[in-house]
């Protein structure tokens, strides 16, 4: 059958610098970013990022950090992203990490990738200097956004973000022009992204920066966004989902982002900004129908406006579109601009799709792993299917291994995005290839005639929240089996109405919880939950418990047989 | 404070009144989500007049945790 999508052409991208400049070249004056700092909004254009980039990186030289690893983390700001690139420009290694990491955590990541600098923010800072202060190789803490004496004093490596960057103008001005000449070898390492979790149970995906120019075209392409949209990025800047496909592809298309600047003001955010297209994992989405649905039948309204729903959905079909009119209050929440939602990270259930697309809203979904840099498929925005993760991303091939009699097995890529291996770690790099050279995704699924991609099932053990985070069972257990009351323990992301619930199935010790009760063996078992949970960023949070009476069933290697447990 | 905050949750997200306890846990008990909880802090910041820091949200897993924090930061309560 033939193709009802064309992918657009763009040309081969040879350098992260090369995308800057042609950006600035292209889109000049343009807001790239509008962010809220000090309570005050801010516009930073193309040409200010350009202009910033290359102050940044002359100072990277400056400072000796070209060719290093350097450490990246804080909240989503302008500088984040210069950081990024220029790292990578100098010839060093950017790794990005999650802020919601604990300092033990996040001080782990800092030292097994010797960075030799971290970028922060204030209050990354006044997390991190105690940890800091015993890792000998940070010659450099960078602070983005604003810094008071009291956080300057903290630690004598402490620099200020803008500080650097204005003596690297003044460098330039000077006549200073190595991070402008400096080279890099693409295929080399210039990025590590971490799975999850803690050192022990995370892996660190390594990126070249082809492999990032090569997603930031493949995303451009499959997503027909152009200079003309308008985002409000609400997702973690540090997961390549909106890494790549909203902070580094739709500013190559010219897109103006909006940095959402707290969890809270999301909403109210989307209302005045009045964007054209979201990148969201399926939680905004499903709290968005929920309080829309909520909205309604406060109302009364609910018969009447199913009944509108039907009716448009009809004079659609017969080419009359009145969705703009008969939906006007429902669109002007989310300010009355908004054509497209883009969500990945997690299944989206198919109603809320359709709900969105009779209001006059349309949702597409992809398919991404880290690995992948994230993009392995999506839905494009004139040839969706419901139920699918999406077509397969132009330049990259999917089969599915030893499919069975219904055609599901195991999703398998190859391609330019694909990663370079593990960090450190050869085992797990040979793991997930196979000997011919094609990326074993973990996920099962299979493929129509027309290259759409159908995920059925999981082979690994993660459990994707419904925010798109993932969690790994083995690092929860890990903590569990410390507890002395607990003799087994596994956990499972249970699916309910409220979203993935991760669930610790725990067989206790019975020596240890002697002649307790019920109630009072949950309430203990309970008690060392909430601990482990405090010690823990909120989406690892364990907040359902089942005891069981019996042992886990196991293997003949004594590993609990996981499929068993629902 | 308790009372307000139980009504606050059954008014605003629809929560069953019978579900509504001290001890209930936010999003396993009253299925409540990350989202769901920004911008009910956010009402109550508008409401009381007050400022939440982002990295509390993290630590209220229980309705009691939320009322604890307001009823430190709200003097009268």
């Amino acid at each position: 059958m033939k193709s009802k999508f064309i992918p657009r052409e763009f040309d081969p991208l040879h350098s992260v610098k090369e995308m800057v400049y042609k950006n600035a070249e292209k889109f000049g004056d343009k807001p790239l970013y509008v962010y809220i700092e000090n309570k005050e909004k801010k516009s930073y254009s193309y040409i200010d990022h350009k202009n910033t980039f290359d102050a940044f990186g002359t100072a990277l030289f400056d400072l000796g950090l070209n060719g290093k690893s350097v450490s990246l983390c804080c909240d989503q700001h302008p500088f984040w992203i210069v950081s990024f690139e220029a790292v990578i420009a100098a010839g060093g290694v950017i790794v990005p990490l999650d802020k919601e990491l604990l300092p033990d955590q996040l001080t782990s990541f800092i030292d097994i990738t010797e960075s030799e600098a971290v970028i922060v923010s204030s209050r990354e800072l006044k997390m991190l200097s105690d940890n800091l202060k015993s890792l000998d190789r940070i010659k450099h803490i960078i602070v983005i956004g604003p810094l008071s004496e009291e956080d300057r004093a903290l630690d004598s490596r402490v620099l200020r973000f803008e500080d650097l960057a204005e003596k690297g103008r003044a460098l330039i001005e000077k006549g200073d022009d190595r991070f402008q000449n400096a080279e890099r070898d693409d295929r080399s390492l210039s990025c590590i992204l971490f799975t999850s979790g803690t050192t022990g149970t995370s892996k660190g995906v390594m990126l070249s920066e082809y492999n990032i120019l090569f997603s930031v075209i493949q995303c451009s392409k499959m997503v027909t966004n152009d200079e003309s949209d308008v985002f409000v990025s609400v997702l973690p800047i540090h997961h390549t989902f909106s890494l790549t496909t909203n902070h580094l592809a739709m500013s190559f298309i010219g897109g103006t982002t909006f940095l959402n600047d707290s969890l809270k003001h999301t909403f109210k955010n989307i209302t005045e900004v009045k964007p054209t297209c979201l990148i969201l994992v399926p939680l905004f989405l499903e709290t968005m129908d929920k309080k829309i649905w909520e909205g309604i039948r406060k109302q009364g309204k609910e018969k009447q406006v199913r009944s509108l729903m039907k009716m448009s959905n009809a004079m659609r079909k017969a080419g009359i579109d009145m969705r703009k009119t008969l939906f006007e209050k429902i669109l002007n929440s989310f300010g009355g601009n908004l054509k497209h939602i883009i969500v990945g990270g997690a299944p989206l259930d198919p109603e809320i799709i359709r709900d969105f697309d009779a209001f006059g809203i349309t949702v597409v979904e992809g398919y991404g792993i880290t690995e992948c840099c994230p993009l392995i498929s999506v839905n494009p925005f004139k040839w969706r299917k419901f139920g699918s993760a999406g077509l397969v991303a132009d330049g990259l091939e999917a089969r599915i291994a030893d499919p069975a009699d219904t055609g599901d097995g195991e999703i398998q890529v190859r391609g330019g995005n694909v990663f370079m291996g593990y960090y450190k770690n050869e085992v797990a790099t040979k793991d997930a290839f196979t000997d011919d050279g094609w990326f074993k995704t973990g996920d099962i699924g299979h493929i129509d005639k027309d290259n759409f991609v159908y995920i059925t099932g999981r082979k690994k053990n993660v459990i994707i929240t419904s925010n798109g985070k993932n969690v790994y069972p083995e690092e929860l257990e890990e903590y569990l089996s410390k507890c002395d009351i607990i003799k087994e323990a596994a956990v499972i992301g249970r699916k309910t109405d409220s979203g993935i619930v991760i669930t610790a199935l725990i067989y206790p010790d019975k020596d240890v919880c002697g002649k307790m009760d019920e109630k009072e063996l949950y309430e203990k078992i309970f008690s060392e939950i909430n601990l482990i949970n405090k010690s823990l960023p909120t989406f690892k949070h364990i907040t359902a418990l089942e005891i069981r009476d019996s042992e886990f069933e196991k293997t003949t290697t004594r590993k609990i047989k996981r499929f068993l447990l629902k | 404070m308790y009372e307000e905050f139980r009504q606050l949750l059954i008014d605003k997200l629809e929560i069953d009144p019978e579900l509504v306890k001290p001890d209930a846990q936010l999003a396993n008990d009253l299925g409540i989500n990350s989202l769901e909880l920004a911008d009910l802090v956010l009402y109550c910041e508008d409401k009381y007049d007050i400022e939440i820091d982002d990295d509390a949200l993290q630590s209220f897993i229980t309705v009691n945790d939320v009322v604890e924090y307001l009823s430190g930061i709200i003097p009268e309560h």
